[in-house]
């Protein structure tokens, strides 16, 4: 009977001297905390004001040097949109469609493509009125055909639309048929515009032009 | 004359007093050009996380692509210095998964039928794991109050073990780093994950004064 009276003081005890330890401990760990961010933030020895304003007006020109020249194009693939800007102003913004990120396996090799849109930056690295699309393996694998010998046998031309911008690798800007496809992830790594806003990109962007792709 | 003397007196330690603020700003101003600078002279996208003026911001070349308004950041423990990181994973309770496209039902459904991974498939919890073990959790504002109204019983049982979490990182676990940032819709913590892609460097700006 006595002993039992003693069990929840032994027990809340117990826990006390857990809660108490555990709490010097972070208080330790945060003192090693809040000595490792003083020696982030703390400047010891600051350089005169006039180096420091020179090494600001430099830095600044070297990122301005940086920042892409005359029209580039920005796009956005998680919300589809492209937008085309000169310095800070924007020229244009119009709905696309980007990659689907789907996977195909070739169920006869080794081969596999996976359908996402490039990321980083690249540049206009030719511009085409007009385009053929030369089917590659992966068009005739989707399907299930086979994948043709003869370089004729995958030329189709209107599917592409207008105009072309290819930015390298087999990637381009261009047109679709499938405008209601607009504004979702559904190509195989192009970026496909609507009629009014290729002819817009074409006619204002040129081979050398920045393309931003995030 | 004495009144001279205290006016010129408080003159001058008050022009002091601000020249080195001026210089200290300065610093810390060059170390973060300085270190956007490697980062802009690739041919990468890369994310800055500006705590001090709460946005997150993606840019390639120095260029502002895209930005997200943080609501709430809050950093456990190590203050982070100013150089770029990695994002090397994120991790979130349900992770969309890449659709195989299978060549044998291609004639049944056509080629065009709509089955891709988007940005509306992402989670809007979730949490990114950098280099040096810094762990960031974004969540969304708008989520976490409905979600807290809606599952109470599961938003305890989280937050309790979350904090806990948090005590024994700081406590056994003084390498790793905690940071939470929440955003203020679903939508965008989504479209930030979809953005975020893993090997991707970035910055992290803490305040510094």
């Amino acid at each position: 009977m006595t002993n039992k009276k003693f069990v929840p003081w032994v027990l809340s005890g117990l826990v006390s001297l857990v809660l108490i330890g555990a709490a010097s401990v972070v208080m330790v760990r945060q003192r090693q905390v809040r000595v490792e961010r003083q020696s982030y933030v703390s400047a010891p020895a600051l350089p005169a004001l006039k180096a420091l304003k020179a090494k600001s007006r430099e830095l600044a020109g070297q990122l301005r040097r940086n920042a892409p020249q005359g029209v580039y194009i920005i796009i956005d693939t998680g919300q589809n949109i492209l937008t085309m800007k000169r310095g800070d102003k924007v020229l244009r913004r119009g709905i696309v469609s980007t990659g689907s990120g789907n996977v195909l396996e070739d169920p006869n090799g080794r081969r596999s493509w996976v359908f996402d849109t490039p990321r980083g930056v690249f540049s206009v690295k030719a511009m085409i009125r007009d385009p053929y699309w030369v089917r590659p393996d992966w068009a005739f694998i989707e399907e299930g055909k086979p994948v043709p010998k003869r370089l004729d046998e995958r030329v189709e031309g209107g599917v592409l639309g207008e105009y072309a911008l290819s930015f390298g690798n087999g990637f381009f800007i261009h047109g679709t048929l499938y405008t209601r496809m607009l504004g979702r992830n559904v190509t195989h790594g192009c970026v496909r515009v609507g009629d009014a806003d290729l002819e817009a990109v074409y006619k204002t962007a040129s081979v050398g032009s920045k393309i931003i792709i995030f | 004359m004495k009144k001279a003397l205290l006016t010129a007196l408080i003159g001058v330690t008050l022009g002091l007093s601000l020249a080195s603020d001026e210089r200290s700003q300065l610093f810390w101003h060059n170390k973060k050009a300085e270190a956007e600078l490697a980062l802009a002279e690739t041919n990468a996208v890369y994310f800055v996380i500006d705590a001090a003026n709460s946005v997150i911001q993606f840019k390639a070349k120095g260029v502002v692509l895209k930005e997200w308004k943080m609501v709430r950041f809050s950093c456990r423990a190590l203050a982070w210095p100013i150089v770029s990181t990695t994002l090397v994973s994120k991790q979130a309770i349900v992770v969309p998964k890449r659709k195989h496209i299978d060549p044998k039902k291609a004639e049944e459904i056509g080629s065009y039928e709509l089955s891709a991974l988007e940005a509306k498939d992402m989670p809007a919890d979730y949490v990114l794991t950098l280099e040096n073990d810094l762990k960031i959790h974004i969540s969304s504002q708008k989520e976490k109050l409905l979600s807290f109204l809606s599952h109470w019983e599961l938003s305890l049982q989280q937050g309790i073990f979350e904090e806990a979490q948090s005590v024994w990182w700081a406590a056994f676990k003084p390498g790793a780093r905690v940071m939470r940032i929440s955003l203020v819709e679903p939508v965008d913590a989504g479209t930030l994950c979809w953005s975020f892609s893993n090997g991707m460097k970035g910055l992290i700006l803490l305040k510094t004064d």
